[in-house]
């Protein structure tokens, strides 16, 4: 999860976007906070929900997981 | 950029509806990607909750135009607040304002019959629809802006009453009556004289009267029925993890439910695909192919879904292969080397689905909340 509480709520704002159906503006949202938080990887996952093909998608699930990747499970 | 304007509009408006924290955080995440813009500088000071962040937002909206007036006029407002206080200063800022979008609009407000309006080019960039954006803008911000702590609001006080009164009832519900009763709490808790426990009696009566009227169910009766009661569950935080047969798993992230998902297959989904990531290490011993149900989400609607391990393979082929999109597909075999391993789950979820969580395979009362709906 993102520990950031402003991307915290940037992304409540952009799932609420996304829910009322205005997915231009959760998608221009969410491509701004991937430029400002580019290591959250709750924004490339909210990404790939509004890809606009299998490849982009791919791409943004790719970027996620490289994320999580640098994380390890607590011992 | 475009994008930035519709952020900027969307910040105005989450500002008209009042809701000062979203526009904040959007104005300051547009001065985070671009430190230049000047408009979100100036509606971030716009929307502040204090001086000091309103004065760095001004200054710093001066250090990109020195000569811009709206924020000329806002820190010589700031200034004066310390001599005329805070309701002045920001009928001052408000003043200000409404110079300018006098000026944008090209008309003169009533505060400043006398000044000139001339073009201003940072305000006149504003992607606004109308003035009357900017002014309810800012006129919200004038009536709650204060940098005096607030008291509660009447919302708040009905809530802390509702709260007492339903501590009023819990209480005459747990001591009323029988041997729980209040007199004998009392009485054998204080020692309290005859009169006194009688008092405290007459309380009890009392309270039990009010309790019985706001919500007679929940009155104490010998009759309720003798029923297990579940385990409650835990949620758990998303860097928790959990332990069993020898694997430790957690969460990184809750991802992704979407339409492209519903690619990942050449059969439909019955609801729609939902895809989470987990991380899973192996320690015990041997390798293992985790089971299609170990891992399992539910809803708010008593339904469990299973992983579809084709579905989540299929992720991974399309992804470029393990190690791209995540590290191995649902049904590898993990080594037992107690390297975490990042693996997409997909669940075919019905599309009413809410609040699903994610349990896994020996923990069934601990689990992480996923998603509010699917939607």
């Amino acid at each position: 999860m993102a520990t950031n509480a402003e991307c915290q709520a940037l992304l409540r704002t952009a799932n609420r976007l996304f829910r009322f159906e205005d997915h231009h503006r959760a998608r221009a949202l969410l491509e701004i906070m991937s430029d400002v938080y580019p290591d959250e990887p709750q924004v490339w996952a909210a990404l790939a929900t509004m890809a606009r093909d299998d490849a982009e998608m791919t791409q943004f699930l790719a970027r996620a997981s490289h994320i999580n990747h640098l994380s390890t499970i607590p011992a | 950029m475009a994008d930035a304007k519709e952020i900027l509009q969307l910040g105005i408006e989450a500002a008209r509806d009042g809701n000062r924290e979203e526009a904040r955080n959007l104005f300051a995440l547009l001065t985070k990607q671009d430190p230049q813009n000047i408009q979100a500088w100036l509606w971030l000071a716009g929307v502040s909750d204090n001086a000091s962040q309103r004065r760095n937002a001004l200054e710093r909206a001066l250090q990109i135009d020195p000569q811009n007036e709206m924020a000329l006029r806002g820190l010589r407002a700031l200034s004066s607040s310390t001599r005329t206080g805070g309701t002045e200063r920001n009928r001052s800022f408000i003043a200000a304002a409404r110079e300018r979008t006098g000026a944008l609009f090209g008309r003169q407000t009533p505060q400043s019959p006398a000044k000139p309006a001339r073009p201003n080019r940072e305000v006149s960039e504003i992607p606004l629809a109308a003035e009357d954006e900017l002014t309810d803008a800012l006129e919200t911000f004038d009536e709650e802006y204060s940098d005096e702590p607030r008291g509660p609001s009447p919302l708040m006080w009905g809530v802390l009453g509702a709260i007492a009164l339903l501590l009023i009832v819990f209480l005459a519900t747990q001591f009323l009556g029988g041997e729980n009763s209040i007199g004998n709490f009392v009485a054998t808790s204080t020692g309290l004289s005859d009169k006194s426990v009688s008092d405290a009696t007459a309380v009890a009566a009392t309270l039990e009267s009010i309790a019985a009227t706001a919500s007679p169910q929940l009155t104490m009766t010998s009759t309720v029925p003798n029923t297990p009661t579940p385990l409650p569950e835990k949620l758990l935080n998303i860097a928790e993890t959990l332990t069993s047969n020898g694997l430790t798993y957690g969460i990184r992230e809750p991802l992704v439910a979407g339409d492209r998902t519903e690619k990942l297959s050449d059969v439909p989904a019955a609801g729609r695909y939902f895809v989470v990531v987990v991380l899973v290490s192996n320690n015990s011993g041997g390798d293992k192919t985790i089971p299609a149900d170990f891992f399992v989400l539910k809803d708010d609607q008593g339904r469990s879904y299973t992983v579809n391990i084709e579905r989540s393979n299929k992720l991974v082929d399309i992804g470029g292969g393990r190690g791209v999109v995540t590290d191995i597909a649902a049904g590898d075999a993990l080594p037992s080397d107690s390297t975490p391993r990042s693996m997409a789950l997909i669940f075919d979820v019905k599309a009413d689905a809410t609040n699903l969580r994610l349990y896994g395979s020996g923990n069934p009362t601990q689990g992480w909340q996923i998603a509010p709906s699917v939607q």
